[in-house]
């Protein structure tokens, strides 16, 4: 009853076009961009358009684009009302460029009331102007609509509309109505106005990576996200291993205060200072993932407002690599900040020099600042690094220790290209740093071996240090560590 | 379901950040117990009163003094010789102590006076000998070697002392090096 209601209902249109012929004259390319629409559903905004594109292929005046490859040019422009849209003509003009065609159509469909409104442009990119508008307006039927741009597709040829003019019913239509139907259920919260970087800071800040994925860096978001996500797992892990400590300490304290027997109290006054210190040792891990995590948060925050929508950029068939839209490279601060890093890295003494042989070694944490600043040395970028790690060794008796930060100032020499083993995706980095320990200086050497998470900008790296060191309690004295990382590269 | 599997997810996505925002108390602690050989200013190996002090007991009170050594090693008979004022308290007898006791029975264990009836002269001797066993012939530890029942007799403050009789020796009659005595005290009252 419905799909006959629609092929009996055919109100006319009350048609107004705004034309003047004008001959195409430099080359006949056309390009008809998706209709933005406003009330009715996605496939029938695809529909309208596909359709309006193949009349006019039909007419022969023009060689119209693909939809395949009119649409595989994404285009972010500033400006925009809604990002990712291409509706102003500074867009409408670039992507006409990119995309090497001569004349590009733009327009949109808007029902209010069950009426429909059709409104579109005309651009020469040669011209770089807007040569025609044209619109209809108070369409009354979905399919009166088709017939209307039917005919648009004649007078945008430059052909006179056949009187005979009609269109096939489809089950598309019947299809528009049930999706518009259940469109009319959905009620989307409508954010206030506000700037799309600001709007991309927001989402960023209520879940680390958001923001980036609504500038269309959704690979850079979901590597944040997964940080966040891995920092979270690891603090968990900690947070159990506190938990246990916590327990012990407390329940060994509780009996030490409430026992009497000089005998049990010698067996547990060591097991309340172990306990004592594993969660020390733990609350400390778990404080610099704290400062780990709210530093990545924060950059996610910082990246978050640079990218948000205000340079050009082309997002083109090939998902993950962006190429700048404009001829002329522009800077900003992202690119200031491109290609520092930020790792934070579990470690273990492996071996021990003499004046530590006393002394059992336990896994800690730290934290490196990778920097683009460096120098070539032939094939070899060798780039500034900092490096800050925990080192504690402990008696067997918890009696006596050595702890205590280290802060590095590095080179970091990429051999990548000197070691073919792993080819480009697995960087292999010798380090060389001059080190400041609590109680003394020391020379740190090493190596890491770096794998990138595919376009994402996380890594996972194998680390080993060789810490020698001249300190007031160990003397001259060494340690050498391995560890992992995981980084977080700023593209 | 949908709801409770949201729910889940959400609650373990809050604890981790909670667990990033927030770190864990450190442990705070004190080893101050009164009865930690360690807060008691010996160095071991030696042996010591367990109370070292009974403050405020009254005539006529029955407690008991246990006689304990602190990280002694490879001890297989001890001789302790101990000094206390007669006049204020009272042995009422000894017991043996679990640090001479092997894995199925306690120690051999002598006395003098062998009756405590007549204790003008204000000492006790304990003889003890660890009985050896197919997996062991000596203790080694912080245990209580014997216990002494006593009973406050007389109102006053005495001293309670290990002698310089007092000896510990090893399995081979070997003689234990033992570091200063602890010393005890009692303060009867009425």
């Amino acid at each position: 009853m419905l799909f006959v209601s629609i092929l009996t209902e055919g109100a006319l249109a009350a048609e107004k076009i705004d034309w003047k012929g004008i001959e195409p004259k430099t080359g006949n390319r056309l390009a008809v961009l998706e209709f933005s629409s406003e009330g009715i559903s996605l496939p029938m905004q695809n529909l309208l358009t596909d359709q309006f594109r193949n009349n006019i292929r039909k007419l022969k005046m023009y060689e119209v684009l693909d939809a395949s490859m009119t649409n595989q040019v994404e285009i972010f422009y500033p400006g925009e009302d809604v990002y990712g849209e291409c509706k102003s003509e500074g867009c409408i003009m670039e992507l006409g460029k990119l995309l090497k065609v001569n004349y590009v159509i733009a327009g949109s469909i808007i029902e209010k009331k069950k009426e429909f409104f059709v409104k579109g442009k005309f651009y020469s990119i040669d011209l770089e102007q807007e040569v025609h508008g044209f619109s209809m307006e108070n369409v009354s039927a979905v399919d009166s609509v088709r017939l209307e741009m039917k005919r648009l597709a004649y007078n945008v040829s430059g052909l006179e509309a056949p009187d005979t003019l009609t269109v096939d019913a489809t089950n598309k239509t019947v299809v528009y109505n049930s999706l518009k139907k259940e469109e009319k259920k959905r009620q989307w919260i409508k954010l206030p106005n506000i700037p799309s970087k600001v709007k991309s800071l927001i989402y960023s800040t209520v879940v680390p990576g958001a923001g980036q994925m609504y500038s269309k860096r959704t690979y850079t978001g979901l590597g944040i996200f997964g940080a966040e996500m891995i920092i979270g797992g690891i603090a968990l892990l900690a947070h159990s291993n506190y938990q246990k400590s916590w327990g012990g300490f407390e329940t060994t304290y509780n009996n030490y205060n409430d026992e009497d027997d000089p005998g049990k109290l010698i067996e547990l006054r060591p097991k309340i200072i172990e306990y004592a210190k594993d969660t020390d040792r733990y609350n400390t891990f778990l404080k610099g993932l704290r400062i780990a995590g709210a530093s990545v948060w924060g950059l996610n925050m910082l990246h978050a407002y640079i990218v948000g929508p205000d340079d050009i950029f082309v997002r083109t068939g090939d998902i993950g690599s962006f190429v700048d839209a404009n001829t002329k490279p522009r800077m900003s601060t992202w690119d200031i900040l491109s290609g520092f890093g930020v790792r934070g890295a579990i470690f273990r003494p492996l071996f021990k020099g003499t004046s530590l042989s006393a002394f059992s070694s336990y896994t800690d944490g730290g934290f490196s600042i990778v920097t683009p600043i460096g120098l070539y040395f032939g094939s070899v970028f060798t780039s500034l690094t900092y490096e800050s790690s925990n080192y504690s060794f402990y008696s067997s008796g918890f009696d006596k220790q050595y702890i205590g930060t280290s802060n590095t100032v590095a080179f970091s020499f990429d051999l990548t290209k000197k070691i073919s083993f792993g080819g480009n995706r697995l960087r292999k980095y010798a380090f060389l740093g001059r080190s400041s320990y609590d109680d003394g200086k020391g020379y740190v050497i090493g190596g890491d071996l770096v794998y990138d998470v595919s376009t994402f900008p996380l890594s996972f790296a194998l680390i080993s240090r060789a810490n020698m060191v001249n300190t007031s309690i160990t003397g001259k004295s060494m340690w050498v560590t391995l560890g992992v990382n995981v980084g977080l590269d700023i593209p | 379901m949908l709801d409770l599997t949201y729910h889940k997810y959400f609650q373990q996505v809050i604890w981790i950040f909670i667990i990033i925002l927030f770190s864990c108390n450190d442990a705070e602690y004190q080893l101050d117990n009164e009865s930690d050989p360690e807060n008691l200013g010996l160095e071991p190996p030696t042996i010591f009163f367990h109370p070292s002090e009974f403050d405020a007991i009254k005539v006529g009170a029955k407690d008991t003094l246990d006689l304990y050594c602190y990280e002694v090693s490879d001890a297989a008979g001890a001789h302790l010789q101990i000094e206390f004022d007669a006049g204020v308290i009272t042995i009422d007898t000894v017991l043996t102590g679990d640090f001479f006791r092997n894995d199925t029975s306690g120690p051999i264990m002598f006395t003098d006076p062998i009756v405590f009836t007549d204790q003008q002269n204000g000492t006790l001797n304990i003889y003890l000998f660890y009985v050896p066993s197919l997996s062991s012939v000596s203790a080694t530890g912080t245990m209580s070697m014997a216990k002494v029942p006593f009973t406050v007799k007389g109102e006053g403050s005495a001293p309670i002392r290990y002698t310089e009789n007092t000896v510990l020796r090893g399995p081979s009659n070997n003689s234990i090096t033992l570091n200063k005595f602890g010393e005890g005290s009692i303060n009867a009252t009425q």
